[in-house]
């Protein structure tokens, strides 16, 4: 029987049954999202280039998806690349972040809570060069030599992979710790003897220098790789807004992909500061496709486990770091089958070369 | 790991309460022994990441592995080396120019103004054009370092020499002193103690401004390993730098102290 008593209790139950959905709702926008980036451009402008992060940032990609939430985006670029983005990560200053592989399993061994969300940047080229008129012309030729180096950041892993290359060390070589636009205009100035380079020679001193060693598309396994990470304490806070931010980046990715959007993702490069020409002639010669995948294929498995082996091996880091519970596959697969991206990417063996899908 | 570090703290304050011990030495330990207390504390309770502020017994394990490992030794040899290259560098130039600029007129009115010009910009603001000059390499850190020595080394022997009493070098004229003499007599034990204050000063301004260079750009040393620990995460690893650096100062500085006590007891005087 409906007794008025029950109906009182009926009425005051209805706001309980609406309070899951205010709770589920509250955490879904957080009230602010900090993005840190481990990159600059030129003089330290706030721009980055060469991965689908930068397409995000430039163009307001987060603040729309975020727009009627209420939440607001905070980008942070780190002239101090990696090691610097580190500190703020574990100041609590980050939520998520873009760094390179070696930083990220660096903070991992040191205990830093995060999760990898989706590849973004691989392949990218490293060389090596030298003063034009110098005797050095193969790797081998570095040992004992002064080279330049950007230390900690996801640089080193491939200066010790490509040095393991020709039988040596960082010890066999005097390494000096300088980033990557002073090294080069040291080399330039027969100040040290030779540099590793990330992505291309600056246009700047292109004339007054030879390049003794280029990690080819053949040996993408030398080279570093970029990933999207998120703070464990904000996944877990706010599950919903991981996912926004995935499927926003996979849009971007998918739109970076298509050639003939290359000019317009050139411009937005180029607000780094670097000049146009430079940035066509690293990216010409990749393939969008590949370069703006964000999937964790056999290749990139692979790659990330490789590098943190790489890690310990050398000596960067004094604790291994465990990849299996690291990578969050859930909002990236989330996403590729919302936006049905799922075959859109292709997938490669762990040599990076042989594809497998 | 806390407990470990109370038994330090236990065994550090019994030191302290030992009666040979006397009171102005005690009261040297209280604030270093404040500061291990609140660093212990901040860290036991977590009010700092231990990633940002890693705890005194962590400090210590870093250490022990930098030990271990050789690196510490190898790379205290190398700025040790550097030190006392520059240091001699400078050292070298600054004595004679002292003297010059205290005996000859014509010195002090040719060199005096620039050097004191040149001596008034701040160190750090010589490193841009040195770089320029010198390049990144050894030569930059030795002329960097010489230059931090050779302006309090300059500066004391002048003032030491000019400070000499008239009547003194009247004393030496009167009872016609040889030069060898009068330099042995009156010139070195007037003037061996500021000289001295120099030279130890300048010693510690070489150990600080070794440990900049060294970070700027360097290839090995306690700098660069310091540059290397912040660049790898290790902080713990840093700050064990950090109080190896800062003991060979104290070191250093607590070395020439000492010979500056024995120079006191045999020309007198009191510095």
């Amino acid at each position: 029987m409906f007794t008025r008593r029950r109906f009182a209790a009926s009425l005051a139950a209805i706001p309980l049954l609406a309070a899951p959905a205010v709770l589920r709702a509250a955490p879904q926008s957080p009230p602010r999202l900090r993005f840190g980036v481990a990159m600059a451009g030129l003089g330290g402008r706030p721009y980055s280039l060469g991965s689908v992060v930068a397409v995000v940032h430039v163009q307001g990609l987060l603040e729309k998806e975020f727009a009627a939430d209420g939440t607001s985006i905070e980008w942070q670029f780190f002239a101090g690349a990696g090691p610097a983005v580190n500190e703020a990560l574990a100041n609590n200053a980050l939520d998520f972040a873009w760094q390179g592989d070696l930083p990220e399993i660096v903070a991992r061994s040191r205990g830093l809570g995060t999760k990898q969300l989706f590849v973004a940047g691989n392949r990218s080229p490293v060389f090596v060069v030298a003063a034009k008129d110098s005797s050095i012309n193969s790797l081998a030729d570095l040992k004992g030599k002064t080279v330049a180096n950007f230390q900690g950041t996801n640089l080193q892993l491939s200066v010790d992979r490509i040095l393991q290359t020709a039988g040596l060390t960082e010890q066999d070589l005097q390494i000096v710790n300088l980033d990557q636009v002073t090294a080069v205009q040291a080399v330039a100035e027969h100040q040290i003897d030779a540099s590793f380079v990330q992505l291309g020679v600056p246009p700047h001193a292109e004339n007054l220098l030879k390049v003794i060693f280029h990690s080819g598309p053949a040996q993408p396994t030398l080279t570093p790789q970029a990933s999207v990470i998120t703070t464990e304490a904000f996944s877990i806070a706010y599950p919903q807004a991981v996912d926004r931010v995935v499927r926003v980046s996979l849009q971007a990715a998918h739109w970076a992909a298509q050639p003939q959007n290359r000019d317009a993702l050139y411009a937005i490069f180029a607000k780094t500061g670097y000049p146009l020409p430079y940035i066509q002639k690293i990216f010409d010669p990749l393939s969008p496709l590949v370069g703006s995948s964000p999937l964790w294929d056999p290749f990139q498995l692979a790659q990330l486990n490789r590098s943190t082996a790489d890690a310990y091996k050398f000596g960067l880091i004094r604790t291994p770091v465990d990849t299996s519970q690291w990578i969050d596959q859930g909002p990236l697969d989330r996403a590729l089958a919302a936006l049905g991206l799922q075959s859109y990417w292709p997938k490669f063996a762990p040599d990076g070369v042989t594809r497998v899908g | 790991m806390s407990q470990a570090v109370n038994i330090v703290l236990d065994r550090r304050q019994s030191k302290v309460r030992a009666p040979s011990l006397r009171l102005g030495a005690l009261r040297g330990v209280v604030a270093p022994l404040v500061l291990l207390a609140l660093w212990q504390f901040i860290s036991a309770r977590g009010l700092v990441s231990s990633l940002v502020l890693p705890s005194p017994v962590q400090v210590l394990v870093a250490l022990r592995g930098l030990a271990e490992s050789g690196l510490l030794a190898s790379s205290i040899a190398i700025s040790l080396r550097r030190l006392f290259l520059g240091y001699a560098l400078g050292v070298a130039i600054g004595l004679p120019l002292g003297v010059l600029l205290a005996a000859s007129s014509l010195a002090r009115k040719l060199i005096g103004p620039s050097f004191y010009a040149t001596a008034r910009v701040p160190l750090l603001a010589w490193v841009p054009f040195l770089m320029v000059i010198f390049g990144i390499g050894e030569v930059l850190k030795l002329f960097i370092i010489a230059k931090a020595v050779l302006t309090p080394v300059t500066m004391n022997t002048e003032r030491a020499i000019a400070a000499i009493p008239a009547g003194w070098r009247e004393l030496g004229r009167m009872y016609r002193l040889s030069a060898f003499t009068s330099a042995r007599r009156i010139l070195l034990p007037a003037t061996i103690l500021p000289v001295f204050v120099g030279l130890r000063f300048g010693l510690i301004q070489a150990w600080s401004v070794l440990i900049v260079v060294e970070l700027l750009a360097s290839t090995r040393g306690l700098g660069f390993q310091l540059t290397m620990a912040r660049q790898l995460f290790q902080l713990d690893t840093m700050m064990a730098l950090m109080l190896v650096i800062g003991v060979i100062g104290f070191v250093l500085d607590r070395g020439l102290a000492l010979a500056e006590r024995v120079l006191v007891r045999q020309y007198g005087g009191g510095a």
